[in-house]
């Protein structure tokens, strides 16, 4: 009964309500969207980063994130897929070596990564570099190498070319081979775009004299998600070897970690100071909407209404105008991101942030994370904003109330 | 006298008329506040150049800056830079550039020479004016280096390690040496820390087997907005063999986050003056409606129409300038205060730097103060208290005398 009471005062004024309403509304579609923009973001990058050179997981010889030293390798690899292979099924493999080097062609030299993969595991979501020009690697290593596209550039070699790299092998030897440029590759990356030469895994492994042994087991999940720490436990189970680390994405790339946690952060509290000002205004039109019934308010408590229940009334309304604050915002959020689309970004593209290539364009999926965040401040932006009033009515005494009009 | 009325009308119900105030004066504060933030964040590219060794104007070959080839050098680059026109007050330092593989008994690392004169450097590289062990190089040192912190700790360097260097020379022909480690820079840019040398010209030369050239000229001006036109006269005074492109050609995301971020400034002041707006509205709405009948009888008395809607929009401009005072009052100190403090700090979080696009923003941010987007922001104020004045005003104006009158 109070639900009805409450629900028909709100259309008294419906005017007023209406530009409550319109206030919250607008306040939870600032929310919901920021939120839908972000995580969008997050749920892109991620998606680059744990699909190129990242993967969610890696498994490593111990300590060689800190110190990616040559000879720090995985000896035995092959144990170490299988390990991964019984605790994640469905999770894909792709193992890399990790060296330097000097890259040169015939007029020009660089200092260069030198990277070794196996082009048949790097394929479909699980794959380090994109062809940009000429072919992959063959199947097989036939000293063929692709080079970085920046790179390429620099060194003025081409599709067809030869380039000369010289580094140390693990022995302390020096390695020094020529390959045949067969494409240019794009890794996602400025930093490994103007320095990245990718060799095949047979050929790394022969360069730098390490046998069967590689640096990196790149993980990439079949459900991934940001979160990883329980298909990371669980491989560390499997593995139970203390020769070897198992790091998650986050602990690859911390940095990003820490920017996406400061930035949910910091749009919370613009979220709390956005409806701070919005509850202002809920307050004002409450005050007005209990001021012109003080005599009816009267008139109820005389007639044996406990204060308790006229304060519970009016919070009712605050509530129920919250509620349909968060309806509206929450069509207006789907009305935006339908109409928005993508958003280009395309001023950032070919930049990167913490290494990490921007995605150019964003493409928006609802999140309902956000509804549910601006759910709670909406509800509670109209409560409080309704309690003063509230609180007020409930303690007037009903014979100078029902004086008043 | 239209003022006074609007003054006295203001203050006939006081709580309504300071909420008003309040919501309007902080939502102003928080889009201040806000826009001094994101200003902050990019304030000044000065720093970020320092943080980077980068120039407002780089000078170099033509062709330089595309390839970064040798044999792309500056001749005579003493004689070159007294024919330049330069202003008195930049900062300007001569690099050799060499590519290098830089290797030690850890390891080896692909790097970047930068071969300098270390007192000119100094001035226009942050990260050689925060050399944290060992001392910084000696002009006349041509077997030292000063390294990165990120490259000492790869290789396991310290002061007084050797470092080994192989780098191709022009010829064809690949160079080598061996040179100490005199001491160990700190870079916000770990890209930087982990992947620059520096030594003197004279050394770098000898290693790369270059004559008397240098590759770059860095120019960091006192005022970024000169950029263009001191690259237009290097250009001309140089000749057609000179390329001086500017920090917005070779950075262009900074310049376009300072686009973007007086648009998100704007969007946000519009947004949130919307909302308190819409309050605003309610509270006018209401409180003309209060008055029609005492309206009703200031038009069966002779003022016109326009006269009723000049009361209430006097009454809007009292709420406005009231909501500017406490708003800019709240929101200037603090953003001034934070000029000189550090308001927000994420370095713990996030490391001091953040590698943005070829280079780095600090993560701990100051404020920057604009005048011009508060008093945008404030003319935001305004422009949305008269709106919501105006349509209330406007429809008991349209009102004829006789029914106000007749409405209690």
């Amino acid at each position: 009964m109070w639900l009805a009471l409450a629900w028909r005062n709100l259309w008294r004024n419906s005017r007023r309500t209406l530009i409550t309403v319109a206030a919250l509304g607008l306040g939870v579609l600032a929310i919901t969207f920021l939120h839908t923009y972000r995580e969008s973001v997050y749920g892109q990058l991620l998606d680059n980063v744990t699909s190129g050179a990242l993967g969610h997981l890696q498994i490593h010889a111990a300590g060689w994130q800190k110190n990616p030293e040559l000879e720090r390798v995985i000896a035995d690899p092959a144990a170490a897929e299988a390990a991964v292979r019984k605790s994640l099924p469905g999770a894909k493999i792709a193992p890399r070596v990790l060296g330097y080097g000097l890259a040169g062609s015939g007029e020009q030299s660089t200092g260069a990564a030198v990277f070794g993969l196996d082009p048949s595991r790097e394929q479909a979501d699980l794959r380090f570099v994109t062809i940009a020009k000429g072919k992959h690697l063959s199947a097989a290593g036939q000293r063929e190498a692709l080079v970085g596209i920046d790179l390429a550039e620099q060194l003025g070699v081409g599709v067809g070319g030869e380039i000369v790299l010289v580094g140390a092998a693990v022995d302390g030897s020096v390695a020094n081979d020529r390959y045949t440029v067969v494409g240019l590759a794009d890794a996602g990356s400025g930093e490994l775009n103007g320095s990245g030469v990718f060799l095949h895994l047979a050929d790394a492994q022969a360069f730098f004299g390490l046998g069967a042994g590689v640096h990196q087991l790149v993980v990439r999940l079949a459900g991934g998600g940001e979160d990883v720490s329980r298909p990371t436990a669980q491989l560390q189970a499997q593995l139970s070897n203390a020769e070897l680390e198992v790091l998650s994405w986050d602990k690859i790339v911390p940095e990003l970690k820490a920017t996406m946690t400061e930035k949910r952060k910091a749009q919370a509290a613009l979220a709390y100071v956005l409806f701070a000002l919005v509850g202002l205004g809920v307050l004002n039109a409450m005050t007005m909407a209990t001021l012109e019934r003080t005599r009816e308010l009267g008139v109820l408590a005389s007639l044996g209404t406990r204060p308790r229940q006229l304060l519970g009334m009016i919070l009712l309304e605050g509530l129920l105008q919250g509620a349909l604050g968060v309806a509206v915002g929450a069509a207006l959020t789907v009305a935006t991101v339908y109409a928005v689309g993508d958003i280009s970004l395309e001023a950032f593209a070919k930049q990167d942030m913490l290494g990490i290539r921007f995605p150019s364009t964003i493409h928006l999926a609802l999140h309902w994370g956000g509804l549910l965040q601006a759910l709670q401040v909406a509800l509670w932006t109209a409560l409080v904003g309704s309690l003063l009033p509230a609180w007020r009515a409930a303690r007037m005494k009903p014979a100078e109330a029902t004086r008043s009009y | 006298m239209l003022l006074r009325l609007g003054w006295r009308n203001l203050w006939r119900n006081r709580r309504r008329t300071l909420i008003n105030l309040a919501s309007a004066g902080l939502g102003l504060a928080l889009v201040v506040f806000y826009g001094g933030l994101l200003g902050g964040i990019v304030a000044d590219a000065k720093q970020e150049l320092d943080d980077a060794a980068l120039g407002h104007v780089e000078i170099a070959a033509k062709g330089w800056h595309a390839r970064r080839l040798l044999a792309t050098s500056l001749q005579n680059p003493d004689e070159l830079l007294k024919k330049l026109p330069l202003p008195a007050d930049a900062e300007v330092s001569a690099r050799v550039v060499v590519r290098a593989l830089a290797s030690s008994a850890h390891g080896a690392q692909g790097v970047l020479l930068h071969g300098v004169d270390p007192a000119a450097e100094r001035k226009v590289a942050a990260y050689l004016r925060d050399v944290r062990q060992g001392r910084e190089l000696d002009p006349a040192d041509d077997r030292g280096v000063v390294v990165g912190d990120g490259l000492a700790e790869r290789l396991s360097l310290s002061v007084g390690s050797k470092l080994r260097l192989t780098a191709q020379q022009a010829d064809g022909e690949v160079g080598a040496d061996v040179f100490r480690v005199r001491g160990i820079f700190h870079s916000i840019a770990p890209a930087i820390g982990k992947g620059h040398v520096i030594m003197t010209q004279s050394a770098a030369r000898k290693l790369a087997g270059l004559p008397a050239v240098v590759h770059q000229v860095v120019v960091q001006l006192a005022d970024a907005n000169q950029a263009d036109a001191v690259a237009a006269a290097v250009v001309q005074a140089a000749g057609a063999g000179v390329e001086a492109p500017t920090w917005g050609e070779l950075l262009p995301i900074l310049k376009s986050m300072d686009g973007l971020i007086g648009l998100i400034q704007w969007l946000i002041g519009v947004f949130v003056n919307v909302v308190v707006g819409l309050g605003i509205l309610n509270t006018m709405l209401m409180s003309v409606l209060e008055r029609t009948h005492e309206l009703g009888v200031l038009q069966a008395l002779g003022t016109r129409p326009r006269g009723v809607v000049a009361l209430i929009a006097a009454e809007s401009f009292w709420i406005a300038t009231l909501a500017v005072a406490l708003g800019l009052g709240l929101a200037l100190p603090l953003v001034a205060w934070g000029e000189q403090h550090v308001l927000l700090d994420f370095s713990q979080a996030m490391g001091e730097g953040m590698e943005i696009g070829g280079t780095s923003l600090r993560m701990a941010f100051h404020t920057r103060l604009s005048i011009g987007g508060a008093l945008q922001s404030a003319a935001l104020v305004y422009a949305m208290t008269l709106a919501a004045g105006l349509w209330p005003a406007w429809r008991v104006s349209r009102l004829p005398p006789a029914t106000a009158l007749r409405s209690v």
